[in-house]
C-alpha cells in the first residue's frame, strides 16, 4: 500500500466495509469496467484489491467509499497501462455480455475520465459534487467531463428521446 | 424524457461484481510481505546522521550567539571542511590566496574575497558585495574542520543578506579548541548566515566568505524516510512492492499526494492521459526538494511560469546534494523529475507555488515600460487592466462578439501597443465579449474559460422569452432548458439573463433583449 492511500485516514469500523461491499461493491465494479474501457477482468482486480486494502488497513476511514473509489481508479489505471494501452477486441467480448458490446464500445471512444464520471452520473445516479468526490477531482473539472461525454454519446448512440 | 444513448447506458446496471470478487478480498492486498526484486538497489543517503536533539539545539543556538560557538550539538554530523591555499604565481598572475569548503561530496568555492599578497591589495567591487552568490545548504550544528597552508585562520558566524561589507557578526568561531556550524532557525530566513574566515600566510592575507543555509542533518540509513520540515518538499520516488511502474509522492507540512509517471517500465511504454498535476499547498521562499525512494539516479529541471500561460525553458536543478534548492522567487513552477530504476525510467510533472504569488508575480505578465503603451492583446481583460494600470494608464473598454475569440479577451488596444503616451492617457480596449457580464454568471457554465464563445443574434421575431430566444438564437434542441437567472427593470418581457441547459449541464447565457450571449463551444447555440 502506497503512503498516498494511508493517508486518506480517518475511521470506520472494519466490520462496516462488509455491508458497504454489499452496498456498493456492484457499483464500483460498473464505474471499473465503464472506466477500463470494458475490462471486467481489471474492474474485478480492482475492485477487490481496493476493498482489500481497505479491510487490511489497522486504521479506520473517514469516508471509506471515496476512498475506496480512488484507490481503485488508481489500481485499475496502472493496470491498463502494465497490459497495454489497447485490449484485443476479444478480451473484452469474453468477459461481457454480447447486450452490452455497443455501449462500451462507445465508451471507449471517450477518455476514462469521461467514462467514470458519465456512468456516476448516469448510471449511478449520483450529483456532481459525489461525482467529484469519487473521482478524487474538482467539481468544475466534472462538468467538463460530463459535457463532453454527453455530447460524444449523443453522437455515437443517438439522441432520439425514447419511452 | 431519456435519450437513446442514456437508455443504452443503463444497460450498465446488469453487470454485476463477480462472486469470486468477496474471495478475492478475503485473501488480502496484493504484495503484502512480498520481499523487494532483486534488482532494487536503495539509494544512499550521503554521509547524515541523528537530527539534533531539540534541547541540545536550543542551548547551542543561544551559545552561538552570546561568544564563541565551541559548545558542540546534542549529536554530530560529518565535518565541514573549509580549506586556504595559495594559488601559484603564474604568467598572468602573482599568486593569490584561495578557500574553498567541502560538503559531502560538493566543493565550492568562497565568495567575495579581498586580499593582500606580496603588497597588491584586492578587494571585491561593489555588485560582488551585494549579492553573495554559490549559497549552500550545510548541516545544522556540523564541526568544522580546517586545512590548507595558512598561518593562521580567524572565523567568524556573520548575519546575512542586509547587503554590508563585511557583514557583521554574530559570534566567534572557537577554531582552535573546535567549532561547529549554527543550528537552524525556525525559518528558512533565520538558517541563513555567512561564514567570514581571516586567514593569513606570510606573503599576505585573505578575507574569505561562504553564504550558507542550515539544515537538519537526516539519518544516515537507506531505510529511513526523510524528515519532513516546514522548509523540504519530499519527493519520493520507489517501486511498489507488486513491481508496477512507480508513482511519484509529494509530502509537504502534513499533505502527500500522489502523481503518476509516464516513461518505460518493464519493456512496455507508460503513459499519462490528461491534464498538468498540481500540489496544493504553497512552499515558503527558501524551500528545498528531497527525493527519497528506492530510485538509482534522478535528474530535476524546474521552470517558472511564462508570461503566455505556459512553462519557461526549464533549467537544470543542482543534483549533487540529496536537497535540491527551489527557486526563491514567488510564482508557479513545473518541476520535472526522472528516475531511472533497473526496471526502466519514469518521468514526472508537477506544478507548483512557491510563496505568495498573489503580489506581483499572481500571474507572470510581461514586464512593463513606463511611457508606452504595452501590448496586452491576447490577455484576459483584468491581466491588461493591471498592466495598463501598472504603465500608468486609464481603461476604457467595450465589449464586442468576435467570433472565435473566447469571451474576456482583449482583441485590439488604442493606442497600440508600444505607442508613447504619457502616464494618465485613457487607453481603449476591444474585449471580445456581449451583454453578459464576464463576473457572476458564468460560474455555471459546463467548460472551461477557453472554450465559452461570444455570439450575437437579431429578435426579428418576438414572442415572449423563451420563445424569444430559441426562436431567434441557434442551435436550441427541443430538450434544452432555459430559465432566467436576471430580471431586468425593463419594459420588455424577460428582459435581464436567461441561462441554457441541455441533460443537467449549463451550456450558456443569454443576455434579453439583445440576444447577445457566451455559449460553450460545440454547443452549438448562437452558432458556437
Amino acid at each position: 500500500m502506497d503512503r498516498a492511500e494511508a493517508d486518506a485516514a480517518a475511521t470506520v469500523p472494519a466490520g462496516d466495509l462488509d455491508a458497504l461491499f454489499r452496498a456498493e461493491g456492484d457499483g464500483l465494479f460498473r464505474t471499473l469496467v465503464a472506466f477500463t474501457g470494458g475490462r471486467a477482468d481489471i474492474a474485478e482486480e480492482a475492485t477487490a484489491e481496493a476493498f482489500a486494502r481497505a479491510v487490511a488497513q489497522q486504521e479506520t476511514l473517514r469516508d471509506p467509499l471515496a476512498w475506496i473509489y480512488r484507490v481503485a481508479f488508481r489500481i485499475a489505471i496502472d493496470e491498463v497501462r502494465r497490459e497495454g494501452r489497447h485490449a484485443a477486441a476479444s478480451d473484452v467480448a469474453a468477459h461481457l455480455p454480447p447486450e452490452l458490446h455497443g455501449v462500451i464500445d462507445a465508451l471507449k471512444e471517450l477518455s476514462p475520465n469521461q467514462r467514470a464520471a458519465v456512468v456516476l452520473r448516469h448510471v449511478a445516479g449520483l450529483d456532481t459534487d459525489e461525482v467529484a468526490e469519487r473521482m478524487g477531482i474538482a467539481r468544475p473539472t466534472v462538468r467538463v467531463h460530463l459535457f463532453r461525454a454527453r455530447k460524444r454519446l449523443r453522437d455515437l448512440l443517438g439522441d432520439e428521446e425514447v419511452d | 424524457m431519456p435519450q437513446q444513448w442514456e437508455r443504452e447506458l443503463q444497460k450498465v446496471n446488469s453487470l454485476h461484481a463477480p462472486t469470486s470478487t468477496r474471495t478475492r478480498i478475503e485473501s488480502g492486498p496484493r504484495g503484502d510481505g512480498m520481499p523487494p526484486s532483486p534488482g532494487r538497489a536503495q539509494r544512499a543517503l550521503a554521509g547524515f546522521v541523528a537530527i539534533a536533539v531539540f534541547a541540545g539545539a536550543l542551548l547551542f543556538a543561544v551559545n552561538a550567539f552570546s561568544g564563541r560557538s565551541s559548545v558542540p550539538p546534542a549529536s554530530g554530523a560529518d565535518p565541514v571542511t573549509f580549506t586556504f591555499s595559495v594559488v601559484a604565481p603564474g604568467p598572468d598572475t602573482n599568486g593569490y590566496p584561495q578557500a574553498t569548503m567541502e560538503v559531502g561530496v560538493r566543493t565550492i568555492e568562497a565568495n567575495a574575497g579581498r586580499y593582500t599578497w606580496n603588497g597588491l591589495h584586492a578587494a571585491p567591487s561593489n555588485s560582488e558585495i551585494a549579492s553573495l552568490n554559490n549559497w549552500v545548504d550545510v548541516p545544522a550544528g556540523a564541526p568544522i574542520a580546517i586545512e590548507g597552508s595558512a598561518d593562521h585562520v580567524d572565523g567568524w558566524v556573520d548575519s546575512c543578506c542586509d547587503e554590508s561589507y563585511p557583514p557583521p557578526h554574530l559570534s566567534e568561531l572557537d577554531l582552535e579548541h573546535g567549532a561547529y556550524l549554527p543550528e537552524r532557525g525556525p525559518t528558512p530566513a533565520e538558517s541563513a548566515y555567512v561564514l567570514e574566515f581571516d586567514a593569513s600566510w606570510p606573503r599576505g592575507s585573505g578575507t574569505f566568505l561562504f553564504p550558507i543555509r542550515v539544515v537538519p542533518v537526516l539519518e544516515s540509513s537507506p531505510s529511513a524516510d526523510p524528515v519532513a520540515d516546514d522548509f523540504t518538499l519530499i519527493a519520493t520516488m520507489s517501486t511498489p512492492p507488486d513491481g508496477s511502474a512507480p508513482g511519484l509522492v509529494l509530502s509537504y507540512d502534513g499533505i502527500k499526494k500522489s502523481y503518476p509517471g509516464a516513461g518505460r517500465w518493464a519493456g512496455e511504454p507508460v503513459y499519462v492521459v490528461g491534464m498538468l498535476f498540481g500540489f496544493d499547498r504553497a512552499l515558503p521562499i527558501g524551500a528545498a526538494l528531497q527525493v527519497a525512494g528506492d530510485v538509482e539516479r534522478f535528474e530535476a529541471h524546474i521552470a517558472p511560469a511564462s508570461g503566455e500561460g505556459g512553462w519557461a525553458e526549464p533549467i537544470a536543478l543542482d543534483t549533487s546534494s540529496d536537497r535540491l534548492i527551489l527557486p526563491r522567487d514567488p510564482g508557479w513552477y513545473l518541476v520535472e523529475l526522472d528516475g531511472w530504476w533497473p526496471q526502466g525510467h519514469m518521468g514526472y510533472s508537477v506544478a507548483i507555488t512557491i510563496g505568495h504569488p498573489s503580489e506581483p508575480s499572481e500571474s507572470p505578465l510581461p514586464s512593463v515600460e513606463k511611457g508606452v503603451v504595452p501590448d496586452v492583446i491576447g490577455l484576459g481583460v483584468a491581466d491588461a487592466e493591471k498592466l495598463l494600470s501598472q504603465s500608468g494608464y486609464e481603461t476604457d473598454t467595450r465589449y464586442v462578439p468576435i467570433p472565435g475569440t473566447a469571451a474576456g479577451i482583449v482583441d485590439s488596444v488604442t493606442p497600440g501597443p508600444g505607442t508613447a503616451a504619457p502616464a494618465g492617457s485613457r487607453v481603449l480596449l476591444r474585449i471580445s465579449g456581449t451583454d453578459v457580464p464576464l463576473d457572476g454568471y458564468l460560474t455555471q457554465l459546463a467548460c472551461s474559460d477557453e472554450d465559452m464563445m461570444p455570439f450575437a443574434d437579431e429578435g426579428g421575431y418576438q414572442p415572449a422569452p423563451p420563445a424569444y430566444i430559441t426562436v431567434n438564437v441557434a442551435g436550441f434542441l427541443n430538450s434544452d432548458e432555459l430559465t432566467q437567472i436576471r430580471f431586468d427593470n425593463s419594459a420588455f418581457p424577460g428582459a435581464g439573463l436567461w441561462q441554457a441547459s441541455r441533460d443537467g449541464d449549463v451550456i450558456a447565457v443569454i443576455a434579453v433583449p439583445s440576444l447577445e450571449g457566451i455559449a460553450c463551444r460545440g454547443s452549438g447555440i448562437g452558432g458556437v
